[in-house]
C-alpha cells in the first residue's frame, strides 16, 4: 500500500503524502467545490470524486492513476418521470471485475460496466419491504452510505443505509433483503421494527467475511455470522462512548476495529470536549480509549463516517473542524498533521 | 434562435458566456444545451427536470420559478440568463 491518501472535503480534494514520518500535501484539485466523496479505484486504475456544486448539483470525475486529469464522466440519475433526484454520492466501489458502484442519496443503488459511461439503477432496492418509509438521516434524504463487497461470493453484497439499516443481495444486487436483527432504533416508536434502523457506518472484514461491524446512531454492533444477527457492544467496558460515525478496521485481524466516538446524537461533539480515539482488540468485548497528542479541552471536532482509513500501523482521520490527525503506531499516538483544512468529508489511503 | 446567457461563475464549469439554441419552450432550450458539452443541461436541471433549487433563470428578465413550466413556450430572439442563486453559496 502506498502512502498516499485522498482527502475529500468541503472546498476540494488533497492527496496527502507521508514520507519520513511527515505528511504533506502533493497535490488539490476542485478548488472551492465541495468534494463530498472520493475512492481510489485500483480495479480500474484511477480515483473518482463526486463533487457537490452548492448550485450545480452532484458530479462526478475520473482521473487515471495518482497524477492523471480529472474528467467528468455521466452521474448516475433517477427516472426523469419520477420524483426523485439525485442529491449526493454518498459511497462509490468497484469490483474485481471492473464494475463500479454507487451509493446515493436517496438512497439507491447504481452501477457502472464501463466506467461512467451509463449506469443502471438496480431496481430491486425499490422493491425492499419499506422502501418507501426509508428517511433521512442528517440529511433531508436517506442515503446509501455503505457498499461492502464480499470477497469470496461474487455476488454477494451488503449495503448500510440512513435511515433504513443493513441491505443484503446474494444475487449481484438483483434483489435485497433486511438484515437488521438485534440492532435496536430507539429514535421509533416501535424500537425493533423490520427497518428504519440507522447504520452510520458498515465495514466488512475483508479476509474474515462473516465479521461486519457498525457505528450505529444507538451504539456500536458486530455481526460474526455474515449480518444473520448482530451483537450490541455498547455497554462494553472501556468505551468513552457507543456514539459516533465512523468505523475502521485492521485487514489481518478481525477482532480489531476503531472508533471516534461523540457523546449523543444530541450533542454530537466529543466527551468532555476532549478528542478520543476508541479501539478493540478482542472483538469487542472491551475497549482502550487513546488521547495521546489529541486535543484534551475545548475541542469539537467530528470524525464523519467516510473520514477515518487505517493502513496498517498508520491511520489518520479527519473532522468537520478541518482537523487531520495522523497514527504512526495504531492510534497509541497521534499529532495534527493539518489544523485548518476545510471540513473533512473523506479520507482514504490509496490501495494498491 | 433562443440565446442563453450564463454568469460569469459558470466559466470554470463552460468557457462561452453565451450560445444560441434552436428551442420553442423553456425546457427544449436547456435541455439544447447538452449540444455543446454532454450533461451541461444537468448543471441546471434536477432529474426530474426542474430548475435546481439554486440556481435562478430568468426568461426576458423574468425570474423563472421552479414550480412554473417549463414546456412554457417562448417566442425567437428570447433571451435566457443563467444564474447562479446566493442561496446556494
Amino acid at each position: 500500500m502506498s502512502s498516499t491518501a485522498i482527502i475529500g472535503t468541503r472546498k476540494g480534494l488533497f492527496f496527502v503524502k507521508e514520507e519520513n514520518g511527515k505528511l504533506k500535501v502533493t497535490r488539490s484539485e476542485f478548488p472551492g467545490v465541495p468534494v463530498h466523496y472520493c475512492y481510489y479505484d485500483s480495479v480500474n486504475g484511477g480515483i473518482w470524486a463526486a463533487l457537490s456544486h452548492g448550485h450545480w448539483g452532484t458530479k462526478l470525475h475520473f482521473a487515471k492513476g495518482l497524477d492523471g486529469e480529472f474528467e467528468e464522466r455521466s452521474c448516475p440519475a433517477f427516472d426523469p418521470e419520477g420524483k426523485k433526484s439525485l442529491k449526493n454520492i454518498w459511497s462509490i466501489v468497484s469490483d474485481s471485475k471492473g464494475r463500479v458502484y454507487i451509493g446515493s442519496e436517496p438512497a439507491m443503488l447504481f452501477s457502472s460496466d464501463d466506467l461512467g459511461e451509463s449506469w443502471t439503477l438496480h431496481e430491486g432496492m425499490e422493491k425492499i419491504s419499506g422502501y418507501d418509509q426509508l428517511m433521512g438521516g442528517g440529511s433531508d434524504e436517506s442515503c446509501l452510505h455503505s457498499i461492502c463487497l464480499h470477497p469470496e461470493k461474487e455476488n454477494s453484497l451488503y449495503l448500510g443505509i440512513s435511515v433504513g439499516g443493513v441491505l443484503l443481495s446474494e444475487d449481484r444486487a438483483e434483489t435485497f433483503q433486511w438484515v437488521n436483527k438485534g440492532m435496536k432504533a430507539d429514535f421509533l416508536p416501535d424500537p425493533d421494527p423490520e427497518m428504519g434502523f440507522d447504520p452510520h457506518r458498515l465495514m466488512l472484514h475483508p479476509k474474515d467475511p462473516n465479521v461486519l461491524w457498525q457505528q450505529n446512531h444507538c451504539g456500536i454492533y458486530k455481526s460474526t455470522d455474515g449480518a444473520q444477527s448482530w451483537i450490541d457492544l455498547s455497554d462494553r467496558p472501556g468505551l468513552d462512548s457507543a456514539f459516533g460515525f465512523c468505523v475502521g478496521l485492521d485487514e489481518e485481524d478481525s477482532k480489531v476495529a476503531y472508533f471516534v466516538p461523540a457523546i449523543s446524537d444530541v450533542v454530537r461533539a466529543p466527551v468532555n470536549s476532549a478528542v478520543s480515539f476508541q479501539v478493540t482488540k478482542d472483538g469487542g468485548e472491551s475497549f482502550h480509549t487513546f488521547r495521546d497528542g489529541l486535543p484534551q479541552e475545548n475541542a469539537y471536532d467530528l470524525c464523519l463516517r467516510h473520514a477515518l482509513s487505517i493502513n496498517k500501523d498508520k491511520i489518520l482521520f479527519g473532522t468537520n473542524n478541518g482537523n487531520l490527525y495522523y497514527s504512526s503506531n495504531r492510534g497509541e499516538s497521534f499529532e495534527a498533521a493539518f489544523q485548518s483544512l476545510p471540513t473533512i468529508y473523506c479520507v482514504q489511503w490509496v490501495r494498491d | 434562435m433562443i440565446s442563453i446567457q450564463f454568469t460569469s461563475n459558470f466559466q470554470v464549469i463552460f468557457p462561452q458566456s453565451q450560445v444560441e439554441v434552436e428551442a420553442t419552450t423553456v425546457l427544449d432550450a436547456l435541455k439544447a444545451l447538452d449540444q455543446f458539452q454532454p450533461g451541461l443541461s444537468k448543471y441546471f436541471l434536477e432529474d426530474n427536470l426542474k430548475i435546481r433549487k439554486h440556481v435562478n433563470v430568468f426568461v426576458n428578465s423574468q425570474m423563472w420559478d421552479a414550480d412554473q413550466d417549463l414546456n412554457h413556450e417562448i417566442s425567437p430572439g428570447s433571451k435566457i440568463h443563467i444564474m447562479q442563486a446566493l442561496s446556494g453559496g
